[in-house]
Formats: structure tokens, sequence, C-alpha cells
């Protein structure tokens, strides 16, 4: 018996000792940040360096799904999601607030290194596809399901006139990792795959680059920070503080290439030139485009990913106070 | 001998599922009272008008996967069937060799001894190289997870087969052939049987994993792919599901076991 | 005429946890006629049954030659019918399929299996029971099954180990009755082995005894007495007193001077 008393006194003192720290709360208390590991979301891990006086705690997630449950699920107080991630929830119903850009682009859509089709001739592969239709053969085109290559891919062949769901046959890859071999396989003839996957299957010769898919409703957008209404309200200065060092570390990242492609390969541990080829297909953005947004969820609500209409719902969540207090600029300006 | 009493009988027909009942109204009472997101955890109402609209089609509302239960059900299974199927087979055989052949056990027993504490999961990565995406690194998985627990076992069997039995064999002329076939094979299969139903169990539990790498049906498959898109009723309706199919095999096995060996239950009649 | 020749027979057990040996069988000599039914009489531990099994074939003797009908014993085989002292049936056969194993072994269809199980079923006394399982059955009634199994191979040579041994005493007699009136039938050689000076009477028309560590014959009783054998007759008592002076001084290590070592 006093054995686990022993340990019920242990857990409470350690309790009692954490509690002084949340007495503090009234001025910046710690944030956690919780980022995807890909390429684009690397520069984050950096983000506790620009913070200020305030405690900021960068958590490494395999998924930006994982993240998106760790914030509604209250683990982690702010998150880096996509712009998908931030309609689905306000779909499901979550308390989600953006309050920040971060960097867009990452996606790419690439062939099998036979296919007959040159760089960027969209007509020349709706030919093929007509082609392979004729022959009976499926044209299978496949990316991650409900990742945001797979919106881009999905926008960007709709511009071009080709029904992702009648023309071709979509095939779900869901770890970009494995996008690599079913192109070396052979068993699919597109892949619109995400950085660094997309420039390593490229530098490794396994595929080759058909297209960039941002010609599209939805452009070139990515990423996304967002948070909770209750965190913003319990603490403000925390938030604003991590605003303004996200910004920051933007502006190195924008500012000093070598620095991005050394950030990723310290967090990835990619080599040299496949980082340098992923960080040409990288724009840091903190600008929260509301048009796009909006396009985004209306995407998402027309291929069903959505049940429901939540254009008033993603704008009114967009909080641009703590942009305009990071970086001086107004609502206009960035990207409203 | 008083008669039980109405009210212990009717006691006695529903106290098995008093608990069960209790727990489910727990688990909707706290999702709806609100201290997580609805979405995080949906009430078991929820759950079952998702799972309906999953089997047939009512609503729509779980949109791509409307009615496709019992194709997705067919395909889990039949990536199952056959991983098991390969396993029950090649476990059953590799057993009997190394439980009735010194040579044969010294030869290939440590190879397996090696192999068997690596967890299926960790497989992933090479069957995905060797076996591509689709039915197979799913299947070869699933048959990791069951190939061990009946190899095992029928090794197991053929070891505790009664030497007298064997010597009953002989001295009726049998050759070592037949005895395997006559007399080894028949005692180790009560053995082999408890693997089958352990296998078939991990055969399931493995499915999960496997489906959720690059195929693009199965129950599995919707687990992950609702998660991807925050559709935890679609997840938990899910989870029953590959449940229930667990059980279907595992009844079935255990339905085939009694029949193989009805001889086991006896009663004894006195002589004369 | 010879039948089984068991030639200065030794069998030495090595114990290689103890590095010790255990001599079960000492220069033992014997010889079976055709058609004779020799009881193997002795205490726990005078090596009846290692002697037993060495003419089966499941144990080869390590000094001496045994051999059956002239030649030497290799493997056990349908020659050589063995009743086990538990009946060894097969569980997950009904009793039929027990009983024309042997006919299993060597390829039979179902038909002839059935067929001749049949015969030797009625024959132990087990008519009615053929569809049943050895788990549904007595002992007595499993160790007939047993007896029938061994009867259906017509072997030359019939071993038996002890096989009445969990029956009752009126059981017993039955099966003592069944098994000399299916002895003469058959016109087959016995080997059976016993503790049961009565038994031992009852049954042969030779006795062994056997004396213990190390297991030697004491002497090879030839028995003429009239069948059915009376228990409570003169001669049978004659008999019996006899071979309770053969038994009396144990561990035999030399000579009967009758002196008593531990008591037993």
């Amino acid at each position: 018996m006093s054995k686990h008393i022993q340990k019920l006194i242990a857990v409470l003192a350690l309790a009692a000792g954490a509690l002084p720290l949340q007495a503090q709360a009234q001025d910046a208390a710690p944030v956690k940040l919780g980022y995807a590991k890909c390429a684009h979301c690397t520069p984050l891990s950096l983000t506790p360096q620009y913070a200020g006086e305030v405690k900021l705690e960068a958590i490494g997630f395999n998924t930006g799904n994982d993240v998106l449950t760790a914030l509604v699920s209250k683990s982690v107080d702010v998150a880096q999601v996509t712009y998908l991630h931030y309609a689905t929830a306000l779909d499901k119903g979550f308390d989600v607030v953006a309050i920040s850009g971060q960097i867009n682009g990452g996606s790419q859509i690439l062939v099998g290194n036979d296919l007959p089709v040159a760089e960027n001739d969209w007509d020349g592969l709706k030919k093929l596809i007509a082609q392979y239709r004729q022959e009976g053969k499926p044209f299978r085109v496949a990316a991650s399901r409900g990742n945001a290559q797979d919106i881009h891919m999905r926008g960007a062949f709709a511009k071009q006139g080709i029904d992702i769901n009648k023309d071709v046959q979509f095939v779900n890859i869901p770890n970009p990792s494995d996008h690599v071999q079913a192109l070396r396989r052979g068993e699919v003839e597109l892949i619109t795959s995400v950085d660094p996957f997309a420039t390593q299957i490229r530098e490794v010769k396994a595929a080759k680059l058909f297209a960039y898919p941002y010609d599209q409703a939805a452009g070139k957008l990515t990423n996304l920070i967002v948070t909770r209404s209750d965190v913003i309200k319990a603490n403000p200065k925390g938030v604003a503080a991590t605003v303004a060092s996200i910004v920051k570390v933007n502006e190195l990242m924008a500012g000093d290439k070598p620095l991005f492609v050394d950030t990723i390969q310290k967090v990835t541990g990619l080599d040299r030139a496949i980082a340098q080829g992923a960080v040409e297909n990288l724009y840091p953005d903190y600008a929260m485009h509301r048009a796009s947004a909006v396009a985004i969820a209306q995407m998402m609500r027309d291929l069903k990913y959505i049940n429901s209409d939540v254009t008033e719902a993603v704008e009114r969540n967009l909080d641009y106070s703590f942009l305009e207090a990071a970086t001086g600029k107004t609502k206009a300006d960035l990207g409203y | 001998m008083r008669a039980p009493t109405l009210a212990a009988r009717a006691y006695a027909r529903i106290e098995r599922a008093i608990v069960p009942v209790l727990l489910i109204a727990c688990w909707e009472a706290f999702s709806r009272s609100g201290i997580l997101p609805p979405a995080l955890l949906p009430a078991p109402s929820q759950v079952l008008v998702a799972w309906a609209d999953w089997v047939f089609a009512t609503d729509g509302n779980t949109q791509t996967y409307s009615g496709r239960w019992i194709f997705d059900t067919a395909a889990s299974f039949s990536r199952v069937m056959a991983g098991f199927l390969l396993a029950g087979l090649l476990g059953t055989g590799l057993g009997m060799a190394i439980g009735w052949s010194r040579p044969v056990e010294k030869l290939i027993e440590p190879v397996l001894q090696v192999l068997r504490p690596i967890p299926p999961v960790s497989w992933i990565p090479l069957a995905i190289i060797w076996f591509g995406i689709a039915d197979r690194p799913a299947i070869f998985l699933v048959f990791l997870g069951s190939f061990f627990p009946v190899l095992l076992s029928t090794i197991h069997g053929v070891k505790s087969c009664d030497r007298n039995l064997l010597r009953a064999g002989a001295m009726t002329g049998g050759t070592p052939g037949r005895l395997l076939r006559h007399i080894v094979f028949p005692a180790a299969l009560p053995s082999i049987f408890s693997g089958l139903r352990i296998a078939i169990g991990s055969a399931w539990m493995l499915t999960v994993t496997a489906e959720m790498v690059a195929v693009k049906s199965g129950v599995g498959y919707v687990l992950w792919d609702a998660y991807y898109f925050l559709r935890y009723d679609i997840v938990i309706a899910s989870m029953i599901s590959i449940g229930l199919l667990g059980f279907l095999s595992d009844f079935i096995i255990k339905r085939i076991a009694a029949r193989i060996l009805r001889w086991q239950r006896g009663s004894i009649l006195q002589a004369r | 005429m010879t039948l089984i020749a068991i030639d200065r027979v030794s069998r030495v057990f090595d114990d290689p946890a103890r590095k010790t040996e255990v001599t079960a069988l000492d220069d033992v000599s014997l010889s079976v006629g055709r058609n004779e039914f020799l009881c193997l009489l002795g205490p726990s531990g005078c090596g009846k049954s290692t002697l037993l099994n060495m003419i089966a074939g499941f144990d080869h003797p390590s000094r001496g030659t045994v051999s059956v009908g002239g030649q030497a014993v290799g493997a056990p085989g349908a020659d050589r019918g063995v009743v086990f002292q538990q009946p060894t049936l097969m569980p997950w056969l009904p009793v039929w399929e027990n009983v024309a194993f042997h006919l299993l072994m060597t390829g039979a269809g179902k038909a002839i299996r059935r067929e001749r199980a049949q015969r030797f079923i009625d024959m132990v006394g087990l008519r009615g029971f053929e569809n049943h399982y050895p788990s549904e059955l007595s002992g007595g009634m499993n160790q007939r099954v047993g007896i029938a199994r061994a009867l259906l191979m017509n072997p030359e040579v019939i071993l038996m180990d002890e096989p009445f041994g969990a029956l009752d005493e009126q059981t017993r007699m039955d099966m003592h009755a069944e098994l000399v009136r299916i002895w003469r039938e058959s016109q087959s050689t016995i080997v059976f082995v016993t503790h049961g000076i009565d038994e031992s009477l009852a049954l042969g028309t030779h006795v062994a005894v056997m004396s213990a560590r190390p297991g030697r014959i004491r002497e090879l009783i030839p028995i003429e007495l009239e069948r059915p054998r009376d228990p409570t007759s003169a001669a049978f008592n004659d008999y019996k007193r006899h071979i309770l002076s053969l038994l009396r001084p144990e561990p035999a290590s030399c000579g009967a001077d009758g002196e008593r070592r531990h008591g037993h």
C-alpha cells in the first residue's frame, strides 16, 4: 500500500511544482507550436529562436492531420496545417482561427520518363489521355488524396478541361514516400507529388516534370497557421509573439535561400541537391489569401471532401490582427 | 426446489447485456455533453447513422463511401483470407517437417526463431519495395502475422504426439510416411486449430496496418481515409466492422474445428 | 518347432546424467515354440516389458540376438501384433477404424476395412459399438478393441504387455476365457507379460519366472493343467507354491538361499 501512496505523493508534488508556472500566465505563457515534418514546414523549427521572451516550443508531427488533431484535442496551442485542413476543421464545427500564412508551393506534376509528352504541353496530355481511352487502357493519375497536391492537381486538370473522375483513373497513394516506387514500377502514368519527394523523384530520374499545378483557383496556396479562440483569449501575447516569429523566419528564408536549403538539410537529412531543388518550388508567404481560401473550400465541397458550405466561416475566422501588429501592414496588403 | 421467480428469470435473460448497454449509454451522454468537440468523439447514434449510410447508402452522409461497405468488406476479407490460407498451408507443412525430423529442425528452426520477434509492421518498407503498391504487400503482412502462430502450434502438436500411438502404428505395419499422414497429423490437429484461431485474430489486427499502405479499398483503408477528413464517426464504424469480421472468422474456424475434432467430446459408457 | 528364439540377450541402459548404467536384462535365453502361450512373470523392474519390446522390435538388445521365424528382429511389423498396457487406440477414429488400422496402413479401401473389422469386433464381443469413439467406451472395452486390432493382422506372434492390468477381477476372468478361446481358434503364438501369478497359471502353457535387477530368467516352467483351469485345485496350487518360492528372495543376486534382504 505505502508504495502507491508514495507514488501519489510524488505525482501531486510534481503537479504542485508546475502550478507556479501557470500563475505567471498574465504575461505571455509558453506556446506549443505543432508542425508537420515536410520540407516547406522546416523553417518553423527555427521559430523558437525568434520568439523574444515568449517560450515557444516547436513540436514535429508526421502529418498535417496529426497536427490538427493535436490542436483540437488541446495538446498544442498553435498548429501549422494547410488551407484544406482549415476548411475541413470548419466543416466539422471545430473552433479554429487562422492567424498567419507560412509558405506556398511545393507541388509538382510528374510523369513517367517514357511518356510522350513535353513539359507544359497540356494539349499533348489531353491527346494522350484520349489515346489511352481508345486503346482501352486506363490512364492512371495518382496523388495523396486530401492533401494540398491532390487539390492543386484537380483544380489544374479541371481548368484544362480534364475530368479526373471520368477521363482518367485516380489512384490514391497516401504516403508520399511511396510515390517514387509507383513511378519506377510503372504502376501509374502521372503523379502530383509534394516537395521534397517530388524533387527527389526527379533527381533519381524516376520521372520527369510535366508542369506546376498552380494555374487554378487555389493558386499556390499550401500552408496556414491556425489556433483556437480560447488560446487567443488566454494568451494573446503568446500568440502575437508566435506570429511575429513566423513572420521573421519567413523573411529570413525568403531573403537568404542558402539558409533555407541548410535548414531543410538539417531537419530532413536530405542531400543538398534535393534541398536546393525543393527550395526553388517553395514560396515563403505569410499573407492569408481570403479569396483563394474560399475557392479552395468550394472546390473541396464540389469534390465531396467536405459536406457543407463553409465560405462564411472561412472568411469570418481569418484573424489578421496579429499579422497587422507584426508587420505594420493592413489587411488589404495581407491578402484580404 | 422452488422454481425461479419471474424476476429472476427476466434478470437471467438480460444480465449479459447490462454492462454493454450501460457503457454505450454513458458514451452517448459523454459525447453529447460537449466536453470534447462532437466531431472528435461522435456519439453512438452518430456512428450508427454513418454506418447505415456506409452499408445501405441511406442519406449519402459518408459521401464517397456511401453504400460501399460490402465492397470494402469483401476487399479486406479477400486479403485476409489470402494471407491467412497461405500462412496456414505453409505453417502447417513446415511445422510438420520441423516437428517430425530432427535434421530439418536443426537446419531451419534457427532462422525462423530469429525472424519471429520482428514485428510485422516493421516489414512495411521492404514489402513495398518487393511487392509494389496494391494488394500484395497487404497480403504479405497478413501472412507474416499469421504464419508464426500456426507454425509453432503445429510443431508443438507434432512433438507432443503420443509415442505409444506411433508404436501402435509401427506395429500395424505403417511406413513413416503413412504414420505421418494417419497418426501424427490427426494427433496434431487440436493444436493446429488453436494456432489457426490465434492466427486469424492476428490477421485481422494487421489488416488495419496493412491497408494503411497503398491499397485503395478495404475496411482499414476507409479507416485511414476517414481520419484524413476528420470523420471520426466513420473511423469508429470501421473499427467495429473489423472487430465483427474478426469475430465472424474466428467463429467459423471454431465451428470447423468442432466438426473435425468431434471425437474429443465423449461420454464414458460403462462396460456391460 | 521354435518360433521365437532369444539367445543370450542383455540390455544395458545408460544414464548419462548420473554416469551410471542400469542392466535391465542380463544374459537371458529363451525359446518359444509355435502355438505356445508363454507368460513372462516377475516383479516390477525385472525386464519383462523390455524383453517383450525387443521381440516387438521397439527396442534392440545390447548383446545377443532376438529372432522370430529364424530371422533377426529389425523393425516392428505386422507379423508381431502388440497389445499395449494402455489401449493405445487412435482417439479420432471410431472402433471399426481402429480395429482395421493395419489395413489402412497397407492402403486397403474403405469397404474391405469395414468388412474385415466387423469379424474381429464380433470376436471380442463388441458388436454394436463399431461407430463409437474410444472416449465413449470404458477401459476394458477399449482394451478389447486393442486385442481385435492385433488379431486382425493375423500375426504369427501376439505380444501382450499386462493388457488386463486396469480391469476388475470379474472382467479379467471373462477376458481370460475370451483370450484362450481366441488363441485356440487363431492358432497363434502368444507371449504374455504379467506380474500376477494366478493370471500366468490361468493362461499359459509355459511360465517363465523372472527375477529383478538384473533381469534374469529363474526358471521356465511348462504348465500341464487341463483347461479350463481351476484356481482352487491342488495341482494349480502346487505350481503356485513353486513359483512363490522362486519369487520370494528379492532382489535375486545369486542362488536361492531364501535370505530376505528387503523384507518385501
